[in-house]
């Protein structure tokens, strides 16, 4: 389908980011388009098996691996993107986070007091609560005992969630494949519908592969689900398709040489999860999935922190060693198994390019300090499942990237950035971007709430200056 | 499986019971019934990842059983070798063991491989009525 509409906007992604400024800009008064790669379920009707999901919920058919092929890229789409599969969690960034941001890229604003308000402004638009502790499953428990055992420090998880029900023995691992009931507060059930109601055009299955900018009208050329072209135009264009979804539109579209620093400053957080085997049930899969985040100060400056996960058998079936009838035993053990993840707060940033067929291709590892944050991780994991009683420890060798940051960092100077502190790309005023892709570098705690936070205050921007 | 030719469908089943023989309780790979499903995963792959897996499945249809276990077995081991050797055996063993076990722990081929595992996660989609005891 092509739309004669020139639109205010155009929205590249449907994600976090995507649905929070979709909002925005259609309540300030302006015709909006989210073009979307992914599909659209209707409320509730995710898929109801991993296969499935793996399938229409990432890219790639579930999984897609860096250039050597030591970690594995886990990049959603469709309309709710990120928020759909995640977790939920809402983390604001610490002190620490900011400075670094604000020593990376030269951006004043990067401090705790002048994003506060932007953190407030995401919040009201969501549902933010604490998981209840009295619900905790066996791998919680593991998890607050064995951090209790070792002098660790922890905090009850906050996440973004209406009513999971638990009292009704509902189990969130089955939300990573989309919350049926809709208490997790995807965009898909929160900003998105409220957009649309407001005006906003939803465009699922549209992929953007060329963007051409001019100064008073970008183009987008995508490709729908039967693999026909079509074009959408508007005054400004938004990206909010991730880091690699970003970097991907961008270099496709030949303006490499405009934005020298695309693709580039490309992060992770690697996460190695961990698997202890206790001879009791330890039902992980019951109940919340998280109870518990680690708040150690020692964990974060060593530049990790611990999750408290379980995983689904297809991801568990990864981790576990052996072959054959071998492997096959270990997994009968699922339920008996705890598991803790450590997500690294990584250094040595990656670059992302596109191979000539327009799959997207990074060049990202760990460093010897990375590897160092890794190690220190895994012997925390180590204590914890030691001192809670586990017979055997499996450490995952596998590393896996959920927050996929950068490659359109923001920053002041455009040889080293590619996105200005007012959230558009350098040399080009009517395209922006605020979603991961503009990190300008890993923070070391979960991305979330402060792609929200950014987003609201990108948005604002954007009407100011579209008034 | 239409995506995959008869040949490719079979290196299928007998790579999928290379990794997956069943343990006399819990089904085999083809006694699962989830090779039938090959097409869902496919269809989202990108073209060259599909291309490798396909040249994979051909060549399983052709090796020798025994074979193909020790060939997969290499792959697990690749922390023993150098790189770039290292990274081709990674990729061949994430691709080759998430693509079989994707199909089998969705436990989506009749094989009731969840009951077995005892995995039982649910979520309600109405709030349940309040037993007689919370009336």
């Amino acid at each position: 389908m092509s739309n004669n509409t020139i639109y205010d906007a155009l929205i590249v992604g449907a994600g976090v980011s995507g649905g929070f400024i979709a909002n925005a800009l259609t309540e300030a008064g302006m015709k909006c388009a989210l073009l979307e790669a992914g599909r659209s379920f209707p409320s509730g009707q995710y898929p109801d098996n991993e296969l499935d999901a793996n399938a229409l919920l990432y890219w790639g058919g579930g999984i897609e691996l860096n250039k050597n092929a030591s970690l594995g890229l886990l990049r959603p789409k469709g309309v709710g993107g990120g928020s759909i599969v995640n977790q939920a969690l809402v983390d604001r960034f610490d002190d620490d986070a900011f400075d670094s941001w604000r020593e990376a890229s030269g951006v004043s604003y990067f401090n705790r007091a002048e994003m506060d308000p932007w953190y407030d402004a995401a919040a009201e638009q969501i549902s933010i609560k604490t998981v209840p502790e009295e619900y905790a499953n066996g791998n919680g428990k593991i998890f607050r005992e064995g951090f209790e055992k070792n002098g660790y420090q922890y905090a009850p998880l906050e996440r973004a969630h209406r009513d999971c029900r638990f009292e009704d023995g509902n189990c969130c691992i089955e939300c990573l494949r989309g919350c049926p009931i809709d208490s997790k507060q995807s965009t898909a059930v929160t900003l998105i519908p409220k957009a649309r109601a407001a005006g906003l055009d939803l465009v699922p299955e549209f992929e953007a592969i060329h963007v051409d900018p001019r100064k008073d009208l970008v183009t987008v050329i995508g490709r729908g689900g039967d693999g026909r072209e079509s074009v959408y135009r508007g005054r400004r264009l938004v990206l909010a398709a991730g880091a690699i979804g970003n970097s991907r539109l961008l270099l496709m579209s030949g303006l490499e040489k405009q934005l020298p620093a695309l693709g580039h400053n490309f992060y992770t957080h690697p996460q190695f999860m961990c698997l202890g085997l206790y001879d009791e049930p330890v039902n992980g899969h019951h109940g919340p999935l998280q109870s518990y985040r680690s708040a150690d100060p020692t964990f974060r400056a060593n530049g990790f922190k611990l999750e408290n996960v379980f995983a689904s058998p297809v991801a568990v079936a990864m981790l576990v060693p052996a072959l054959g009838r071998e492997h096959m035993q270990r997994m009968r053990a699922i339920t008996h198994m705890g598991c803790v993840e450590v997500a690294v707060r990584d250094t040595n940033p990656g670059r992302i390019t596109v191979s000539s067929s327009g799959k997207p291709i990074v060049d990202k590892t760990l460093n010897e300090e990375d590897r160092r944050r890794r190690d220190r991780g895994l012997e925390a994991i180590h204590n914890i499942f030691e001192s809670t009683g586990a017979t055997e420890i499996i450490k995952g060798n596998l590393a896996i990237g959920l927050h996929l940051m950068g490659g359109c960092n923001i920053g002041t100077d455009p040889t080293r950035s590619v996105a200005t502190p007012d959230f558009h790309l350098h040399g080009f005023d009517n395209i922006h971007v605020a979603d991961s892709s503009a990190f300008p570098n890993a923070p070391g705690i979960n991305p979330s709430f402060t792609i929200m936070a950014l987003s609201c205050r990108a948005a604002d921007k954007i009407v100011q200056g579209a008034d | 499986m239409s995506t995959l030719s008869a040949t490719q469908q079979r290196g299928l089943l007998r790579l999928g019971d290379a990794l997956i023989p069943g343990d006399g309780d819990m089904p085999s790979f083809s006694e699962s019934g989830c090779a039938e499903y090959a097409d869902r995963i496919l269809v989202s792959m990108y073209s060259d990842d599909r291309a490798g897996l396909k040249g994979v499945l051909t060549l399983c249809a052709i090796l020798p059983r025994p074979l193909i276990r020790k060939l997969f077995a290499m792959t697990d081991r690749h922390e023993n070798a150098p790189e770039p050797v290292a990274g081709l055996l990674r990729m061949a063993n994430v691709g080759i063991k998430g693509f079989l076990m994707t199909l089998y722990y969705s436990d989506i081929g009749g094989g009731h491989v969840f009951s077995k595992m005892g995995w039982d996660p649910v979520v309600h989609r109405q709030p349940q009525e309040p037993t007689d005891g919370a009336r």
